[in-house]
């Protein structure tokens, strides 16, 4: 299965901006008892870590209150071509993901 | 005598880490300091309390971009930018949805304290935004007219 998150950087004046998308369901699960099936169960990414050259630069925490398949987007500055940006997320079941992108300007 | 060994390997592994130019804490270590109880809070109090927030102080300083009316509440854009000094960690809260504090983050190391993103709404609500920079808390809030009916948050 490919890595559900998808990285992209972009020039935008001084600064250098990185768009992240990631496939998931950020299903908060069903608060009250449901008359017919099984209450659907909770799945959404709870943290989030951007690493600029293995330096942590955003940490985040997450909830089910951000949309599906969420996106973000985040801006530095003085980024060189070859700096590696690396994206770890984690879900509430334990589930762990990661990207990375390097900067070619 | 036990202790002092698992200390002594705690420090090494952390060293080895640090060393290594790895994360420093793998990501399993920071889902168990996810803020449990600020997320699955419902009240606004019990938000802030999660935060350490106290009563922010409002700011100019804060620009908060969120649509005056959103057509569909599930994907409503949000672009936050702290231009308050030393700003640490920027964290988002709808008001009217069941579980209000929606996301945070810390920013460090030249980060720019700013981000964008998508938030589900469930209805007609402000949206606060709560800014740490200094030690000291700040806030800024504007209302999102929701357009669809209640979604489930």
């Amino acid at each position: 299965m490919t890595d559900p998150i998808a990285l992209n950087l972009r020039q935008k004046d001084d600064r250098t901006e990185i768009e992240i998308q990631i496939l998931h369901p950020m299903e908060p699960g069903d608060a009250l008892p449901q008359k017919s099936g099984s209450p659907r169960p909770a799945s959404f990414l709870q943290s989030m870590v951007i690493q600029l050259n293995e330096r942590t630069l955003v940490e985040g925490q997450l909830s089910a209150s951000l949309s599906k398949n969420p996106k973000f987007s985040f801006s530095f500055s003085g980024i060189k071509a070859g700096d590696k940006f690396a994206v770890y997320c984690t879900d509430n079941k334990g589930r762990e993901f990661k990207s990375e992108i390097v900067a070619q300007t | 005598m036990h202790a002092q060994r698992r200390q002594f390997l705690r420090v090494a592994c952390a060293l080895l880490a640090a060393g290594c130019g790895a994360l420093l804490r793998p990501i399993s270590a920071m889902a168990t300091d996810w803020n449990k109880k600020g997320f699955e809070a419902r009240s606004l109090a019990d938000v802030f309390k999660s935060l350490n927030a106290g009563t922010p102080a409002a700011s100019k300083s804060i620009q908060l971009k969120v649509p005056e009316i959103a057509d569909e509440g599930t994907v409503v854009p949000v672009f936050v930018a702290s231009k308050i000094p030393n700003t640490q960690m920027i964290a988002i809260i709808v008001d009217n949805n069941v579980h209000p504090l929606a996301v945070s983050f810390v920013f460090s190391n030249g980060a720019d304290p700013a981000f964008s993103t998508q938030l589900k709404v469930r209805r007609t609500s402000a949206i606060k935004v709560v800014v740490q920079a200094g030690g000291q808390y700040f806030r800024a809030s504007k209302e999102v007219k929701v357009a669809t009916a209640d979604m489930c948050s």
